[in-house]
């Protein structure tokens, strides 16, 4: 399944913003943009805490953000030993994926019955919920393999940036083939000097998205099974035994996981198109 | 790209509709070869890496469709049947999340546009929203509403519609912006009410962006209404039938592959069905693969 | 429309254009006015203050004896730009109709039908903007800003991006359908032979600060057709147009 949410949260960040939309943004306009959002997330968090002391709202599951950051910090060892074995999954998952759904592109650059064939199978295949592969996939190996969720993490990455950088490859403007053609470039200059360029924003939008669905999805596949060393298998035993502070502690590390592959991402696109960045481009 | 010289092959004549049908359909035989050589290579030449080919972890396929029509238990219903309803139970919670989701993405786009305060002021929890790993806490929600009283369906349609709002609502956002500068100088040459503006300009011009969203979280739905429904306690639903076989590995594999099949199958139902409705509500113009807000 | 005084200021005080200044201009009813300069000299400005899409800053405006915003809401004019703007969800016919719908007037889907008959695309009716070319576009866009009847018809360089043949033609069309209608007209161009084959007066403007340098009666026959374009009355007109123009330079 491709998604919809990381996407469109990188769209947000980068064409809607919420500050003007000038083009020079310092890191003081940066700030300010975001000043509502941290009031707002602190009155947030004031008034969930305010709402398990007062009223004892089933405290069972939903703790108090206190008492979470707590456990956050006495579990440490744990949480973040699973955290990297989980990681570990999501980012084994990540890079292949993406190698196999670059390497896919590009043959859908070179050979017309691989794009033919091969694209509508890979939008209709989206369609599918891929989780579902995930109790295959660990019956397949071990059940403490990591191989499985690897797996899955796989899948999900590979149709989304697949897609994308085919189409990033793909659909350059006609004009600049034909001047390409006019210098009887070869079809790897064209590549390189024309296609790969252009499709980068595409590809990069993409790994923005799966990058943060890479956490998510291993955990997911942990929850159908796994050993007792993941974050998936943590969260899932401490909800089964009640013990919720420690569980969502648990989501918070996997928070932090996703937010930081997305921020890896980010900042590798910088690196590797300054010019983009700098004009803001309406990302697709 | 391409060389347009040749006269056109059988290929290229065939409508594009039936051409993507036929590569979906090669894929699939081409997949479903590489299976069973696979079985036939391994098995015979006793290899065991990466999977083994025996018939547990990798039944034959045509014993995965065999095994819908078996029993579930002895004595029991059909095994389709059985996954019949349960998909009837996990669709349900997905379709009414995924409307709801849809519906609340599409007032705060509309909101937004009409106000640009409400934009200022929100969008930030809004994109906030998505930085928790939802799908993971998908199972705790469940329980937290079964403690509290709450329907494990409902919980399940909760998350399917949180899942649902945000890329609706920001697809609907950039598709109101839409239109061109001109189109909305003309309605104000023809002193048009706001309300005009929006519901015969901005609102044609943003489905497409809505249909494009709306078809990415139909398939986000139905994933998140599987997870949901993983938690002890709740006995209905696809997402349950997954977990038990998946335990059941063993000796239940074959009814493991048939869920999966059934799961795809209601996926792209739901696609499908959005699909259907987009393409009786937005003129469809001939496009190249790939161009338009998708 | 009657203008005394206009000026139109664009942006603040540190970054201020001047793009009009002292515009003094009556058209009657009836007439084919246009307005032609080179870039920068405020002719699709004056279009745009007449019709109301933007406020002078000063002097005095009438359109129909009543301030633009005033003929605005009266729906007293249609606009044609340089793109179509056609809505491709629509089809032509409903395209036409868009208009009448907003203003709440019955009886739409004949009105339509007229309108498309006047512009000879009645076949077209059920067609969606992207199955017509260029010129055929701008065709219903000429339909759809006549529907509802104005008195009043702008048009800025609705022909710019047509080749020249086709640009002939609607001419032509333009002619006939202003001769049918009695609508009186204001049309931006570039083109000199454009202006003075459509115009009864040529309003000829010039950049920095935007102001109005001439204006040229063409006085020649009407109706016009092919063979005034070969005429030599008509060669003279442009001829003196040109010279008109040659003259801000100068200036």
């Amino acid at each position: 399944m491709t998604t919809p949410h990381h996407q469109e949260v990188v769209a947000a960040f980068e064409d809607d913003l919420p500050v003007g939309s000038g083009t020079a943004r310092t890191f003081g306009d940066r700030v300010r943009a975001y000043l509502p959002a941290a009031v707002a997330f602190v009155a947030v968090m004031a008034l969930w805490e305010g709402a398990i002391r007062l009223f004892d709202v089933q405290a069972f599951v939903l703790p108090a953000p206190t008492v979470i950051v707590r456990r956050f910090f006495d579990t440490a060892p744990v949480i973040w030993t699973a955290g990297f074995n989980t990681l570990i999954e999501a980012v084994g998952g990540l890079v292949g994926g993406t190698v196999l759904a670059v390497s896919v592109a590009f043959a859908t650059v070179r050979w017309v019955p691989i794009r033919e064939g091969l694209m509508p199978f890979a939008i209709a295949a989206n369609s599918i919920p891929i989780i579902a592969l995930a109790p295959i996939a660990n019956g397949m190996f071990p059940i403490t393999s990591q191989v499985p969720k690897m797996a899955v993490v796989g899948v999900v990455v590979f149709f989304p940036v697949m897609i994308n950088t085919s189409r990033g490859l793909l659909e350059v403007d006609p004009d600049e083939l034909e001047l390409m053609r006019s210098y009887a470039a070869t079809p790897k200059e064209v590549m390189w000097q024309v296609r790969v360029p252009h499709a980068l924003p595409y590809f990069f939008s993409a790994m923005k998205v799966v990058a943060v669905l890479s956490i998510v999805f291993a955990i997911v596949a942990e929850y159908f099974g796994g050993s007792q060393e993941v974050l998936g298998q943590y969260i899932l035993g401490k909800a089964s035994l009640f013990v919720y502070p420690d569980a969502w502690a648990g989501i918070l590390v996997a928070s932090i996981l996703g937010v930081t592959l997305y921020a890896v991402v980010v900042i590798t696109e910088r690196l590797v198109m300054p010019w983009h960045v700098s004009f803001r481009a309406d990302t697709p | 790209m391409g060389d347009v010289t040749r006269p056109p092959g059988r290929w290229e004549l065939l409508a594009p509709r039936r051409r993507r049908v036929f590569s979906v359909a090669g894929v699939i035989l081409a997949l479903i070869l590489f299976w069973e050589t696979y079985k036939l290579v391994w098995g015979s030449l006793g290899w065991d890496w990466p999977i083994r080919p025996d018939d547990v972890v990798m039944p034959h396929v045509w014993d995965m469709f065999i095994e819908l029509f078996r029993p579930v238990r002895r004595g029991g219903n059909l095994l389709i049947l059985d996954l019949g309803v349960r998909a009837f139970w996990t669709l349900r919670e997905a379709l009414l999340g995924f409307v709801i989701g849809g519906l609340f993405g599409f007032g705060i786009g509309v909101w937004f546009v009409r106000s640009r305060l409400a934009e200022r002021a929100f969008m930030p929890y809004v994109v906030a929203s998505q930085t928790v790993p939802f799908l993971a806490i998908a199972p705790m929600v469940v329980v937290w509403g079964l403690a509290n009283g709450i329907p494990g369906w409902i919980s399940v349609a909760i998350i399917a519609a949180y899942l649902t709002f945000f890329p609706v609502a920001i697809n609907t956002l950039r598709g109101l912006r839409s239109p061109e500068p001109g189109s909305l100088e003309l309605m104000q040459s023809y002193a048009a009410s706001p309300r005009d503006v929006l519901w015969k300009i901005r609102v044609p011009a943003a489905l497409p962006y809505i249909f494009t969203a709306l078809k990415v979280t139909a398939t986000a739905s139905v994933v998140g209404a599987l997870v949901g429904e993983l938690p002890v306690g709740f006995q209905n639903g696809l997402g349950r039938a997954l977990l038990t076989f998946s335990q059941q590995f063993a000796v239940q594999s074959k009814k493991l592959y048939g869920t999966v099949i059934i799961c795809a199958v209601v996926g792209m139902l739901v696609v499908g069905l959005v699909s259907y409705v987009e393409r009786r509500v937005v003129p469809q113009r001939p496009r190249e693969l790939g161009s338009g807000p998708s | 429309m009657d203008a005394r005084g206009v000026g139109k200021v664009f942006g603040d005080d540190d970054d201020r254009v001047e793009a009009l200044r002292g515009i003094d201009l009556q058209i009657e009813p009836g007439e084919f006015i246009s307005l032609i300069g080179p870039s920068g000299c405020g002719k699709s400005t004056l279009l745009r203050l007449i019709g109301d899409l933007t406020a002078p800053t000063n002097g005095d405006l009438m359109v129909n004896g009543k301030p633009p915003p005033k003929a605005r809401v009266d729906r007293d004019y249609g606009i044609v730009f340089q793109k179509a703007t056609l809505l491709d969800w629509r089809t032509v016919a409903r395209n036409v109709e868009l208009p009448l719908e907003v203003m709440g007037i019955e009886a739409r889907s004949e009105r339509s039908r007229q309108m498309l008959e006047l512009v000879q695309l009645a076949e077209f009716a059920g067609h969606y903007p992207w199955q017509l070319s260029g010129g055929m576009q701008q065709r219903v866009a000429i339909a759809r800003a006549l529907a509802f009847n104005p008195s009043l018809l702008l048009m800025d360089e609705p022909f710019g991006a047509l080749d020249e043949m086709t640009r002939e033609l609607m001419q032509q069309e333009v002619l006939r359908i202003w001769a049918e209608t009695e609508t009186t007209v204001v049309f931006v161009t570039h083109s000199i032979p454009e202006a003075v084959f459509l115009s009864t007066r040529v309003v000829v403007m010039s950049p920095r600060p935007g102001r109005i340098s001439d204006i040229i009666v063409t006085g020649l026959d009407q109706p016009r057709d092919e063979d005034t374009r070969e005429a030599h009355a008509f060669f003279d007109k442009v001829t003196e147009v040109r010279e008109a123009l040659r003259r801000q330079d100068r200036g």
